[in-house]
């Protein structure tokens, strides 16, 4: 068994790699903490299978696509538990013609991503169980990532003159029982917290199977950032997740920093440390009164909780002035100074907070229906959730103790001391515990930074720049692991940008829910989940 | 529903077919000289308590409804209910980018409203794309799918804005249709 140090090391993994499969890998290196190895294309899904089995990299981080011109090149991130160490596999393909093997057999959590890089490239995956476009209407042509593509006229007024309904899959895969039902939930409806459709196939009462389709808001954020320079696309990244802006945006310019290489002031790291904590707060009360919301107690919690919102929001205010989209870190630093007063109120809330945390708990917890609506309703194992790729507090909730604040500090989360919440059951009550502990956690960060913020400039002036090179970031998100890839090919705009978001692999985990459920239960497992369709449909 | 007005057509032995006939002449008359004599009235009762449909797509959906709806904003102050349905609804507010799958399914909505109904296009990107205008999925606006009645810009709009952008509908709506 290898320690804990030569487990954090990158090289053991390229020893190891190499030892086993020496002909098939073409090169291998190290990045930061990434373990890049070059695979041949026919040989990648071995060389993944052996790295969950034996290596235990336990989730896909994401899995993106390069257009080089003359070739496809397919990228697979992994994490590891128990290690910094991010798994890269690398792999080109033949353009006119790219054919590999699916990771679905094993790692059932690379559906989705699969999915995306057919809509989206055209890669064909051997052995895909359901391989149609993810984002895009079926009869789309084209594929809009790559880099020769053309919009062709897609005919959406004729659809809404004659509502077109995408049965036609359906009807051609579902052979339904005499006694079984296809109910089409959404776009629009009530309690899917966005435009989705949840597909349920129910019968009496009881959920057989269920499953969501997405696409209702795609925007194409990274087609879009291949057009714009480095400093235009923050407005973009910012408008991926309205719920929790400030996270997105501080990742994006993270992994632009990490490119241009330039290094923010210390003041700075401690501005967007605690203000991502205040963001992480905002989230989860967001989430919380939308849970309440959707399983009965309306209006206690959802006023109470807007409540505290909205004081948050004055002091986002104060610094950016933006309620929502904040656009507030900067290439190189933030963008204005904190003005006076604004720590003073920001331990005032803190504590108003704080004060009110018991009563919060008090009124979910303290009532008999809910423990009936969330205990041992949506039940993800520990096994089941790593395997279908939960992440974030989904994740810590079905007993996995994994951060990436904790395993792979960035900004200031290595020097101050906060616990990982985690619940044992796997189940809606558990997310709502882990959450709360998660606010709690936020609020001891925030407070143990407040006294200490230095003086000293809060910005650096950067240049624009043409960078030639990578970089990859990743960072804890309120929805869990996330994570962004910007190839740069000097010029003054990106090359590619991936971003991976935790929504969508939370999101494409509802299937091992809605099994054998009754329906009322929708609701509650939907809202559980933490949906924010913005960042899902990018 | 009467027995007048209805009949019933057995082409199964276990299926019902109703079909409804047109209103009588009497009935008809006696509409129209309400809505033409007394439409003022109607148009008057209706402004004070529109019922709003939220087609919450992106951003703004946190502003409006939530936000706007919560204690510090407390839009209930101006009648307003959201109703779940769009056959209860008399003001539809979209925000958000319209893609071209979604389309067809705000136009199915929009004819799912009774008449008269009143449409909100909320935020740039229901206004005009907003920053994703220039994208290959997006349609310029909602204007290009439904008719639209008031504009609100902003990214997101604040809900002072929403509120002002209530009382102008209100004005509207007691102007009436025709």
């Amino acid at each position: 068994m290898a320690t804990k140090e030569v487990l954090a090391n990158p090289e053991y993994y390229l020893t190891e790699t190499k030892n086993k499969f020496g002909d098939v890998i073409e090169e291998t290196k190290v990045v930061g903490n990434q373990a890049v190895v070059y695979v041949k294309s026919s040989s990648v899904a071995k060389v993944a299978r052996w790295a969950k089995e034996e290596m235990n990299f336990k989730q896909p981080i994401w899995l993106t696509a390069i257009d080089n011109k003359d070739n496809l090149e397919l990228v697979y991130f992994f994490n590891h538990f128990g290690s910094p160490v991010i798994y890269t596999i690398r792999s080109f393909l033949d353009r006119d013609n790219p054919v590999v093997e699916s990771l679905t057999s094993f790692w059932p959590a690379a559906n989705w991503l699969e999915r995306e890089m057919y809509d989206m490239f055209g890669i064909k995956f051997e052995g895909h169980p359901n391989l149609r476009r993810l984002y895009l209407p079926d009869d789309w042509e084209g594929y809009p990532l790559r880099k020769d593509y053309v919009p062709k006229e897609y005919p959406w007024k004729e659809r809404v003159e004659s509502y077109y309904d995408s049965n036609e899959y359906y009807k051609e895969h579902f052979k339904l029982a005499d006694n079984e039902m296809l109910i089409h939930m959404g776009p629009q409806h009530p309690i899917l917290h966005g435009t989705w459709k949840l597909m349920v196939r129910v019968r009496g009462d009881t959920i057989v199977e269920g499953w969501p389709e997405i696409g209702y808001i795609h925007r194409g954020t990274e087609k879009l950032a291949e057009g714009l320079r480095y400093e235009q696309i923050i407005p973009l990244t910012d408008r991926l997740c309205y719920v929790s802006s400030m996270s997105w945006h501080t990742l994006y310019t993270m992994t632009v920093e990490k490119l241009f290489g330039v290094e923010p002031p210390i003041r700075a790291q401690y501005i967007r440390t605690i203000v991502l904590e205040m963001q992480r707060i905002v989230s989860h009360i967001i989430w919380l009164i939308a849970l309440a919301a959707d399983i009965g107690t309306y209006h206690s919690l959802f006023l109470y909780g807007l409540r505290e919102r909205e004081k948050f929001l004055d002091l986002f205010e104060q610094i950016c002035g933006a309620r929502l989209t904040y656009t507030y870190s900067r290439i190189g630093g933030v963008a204005k100074d904190i003005p006076d007063g604004w720590i003073e109120k920001l331990k005032e809330t803190l504590a108003d907070l704080e004060r009110h945390m018991p009563e919060y708990r008090d009124l979910m917890e303290g009532s008999e229906l809910f423990h009936m609506r969330t205990r041992n309703v949506g039940t993800l194992s520990r096994e089941t959730a790593i395997e279908a790729g939960a992440r974030g507090p989904m994740l810590r909730a079905s007993n996995v103790s994994y951060d990436v604040r904790k395993i792979d500090p960035y900004l200031l989360y290595g020097d101050v001391d906060f616990d990982i919440a985690t619940a044992k059951d796997g189940d809606v009550y558990s997310r709502y515990l882990v959450r709360m502990g998660e606010v709690e956690e936020s609020i001891r960060i925030i407070q143990q930074l407040i006294d200490k913020i230095p003086s000293g400039e809060y910005r650096k002036k950067v240049s624009p720049k043409k960078p030639v090179g990578e970089a990859f970031v990743r960072t804890e998100d309120p929805r869990g692991e996330s994570a962004m890839f910007i190839v740069g090919r000097g010029t003054f705009n990106p090359y590619r940008l991936m971003i991976a978001t935790p929504a969508y692999m939370n999101l494409s985990t509802i299937p091992y829910m809605l099994k054998n459920v009754p329906f009322a239960d929708v609701a509650a497992i939907v809202a559980s989940v933490d949906l924010c369709m913005g960042e899902i449909d990018k | 529903m009467t027995q007048s007005d209805t009949k019933v057509v057995k082409p199964d032995e276990n299926e019902e077919v109703y079909v409804v006939k047109d209103a009588p002449i009497l009935l008809t008359t006696v509409r129209t000289i309400l809505r033409k004599g007394f439409g003022w009235l109607f148009n008057w009762a209706r402004s004070h308590s529109p019922w709003l449909l939220y087609l919450g797509i992106k951003c703004c959906a946190i502003e409006i409804p939530m936000a706007a709806g919560a204690p510090r904003f407390d839009m209930e102050r101006w009648g307003v209910f959201p109703p779940s349905s769009p056959r209860q609804a008399d003001v539809m507010v979209v925000n958000g980018p319209i893609t071209k799958k979604y389309a067809q399914v705000i136009k199915a909505l929009y004819d799912q409203m009774p008449e008269p109904k009143y449409i909100v296009a909320v935020g740039e990107c229901a206004i005009i794309g907003g920053p994703f205008k220039k994208s290959y999925n997006i349609i310029s606006g909602v204007d290009k799918v439904i008719p639209v009645d008031i504009y609100i810009p902003g990214c997101p709009p604040r809900p002072e804005a929403y509120l002002n952008a209530l009382n102008q509908l209100k004005k509207l709506v007691k102007r009436g249709r025709l």
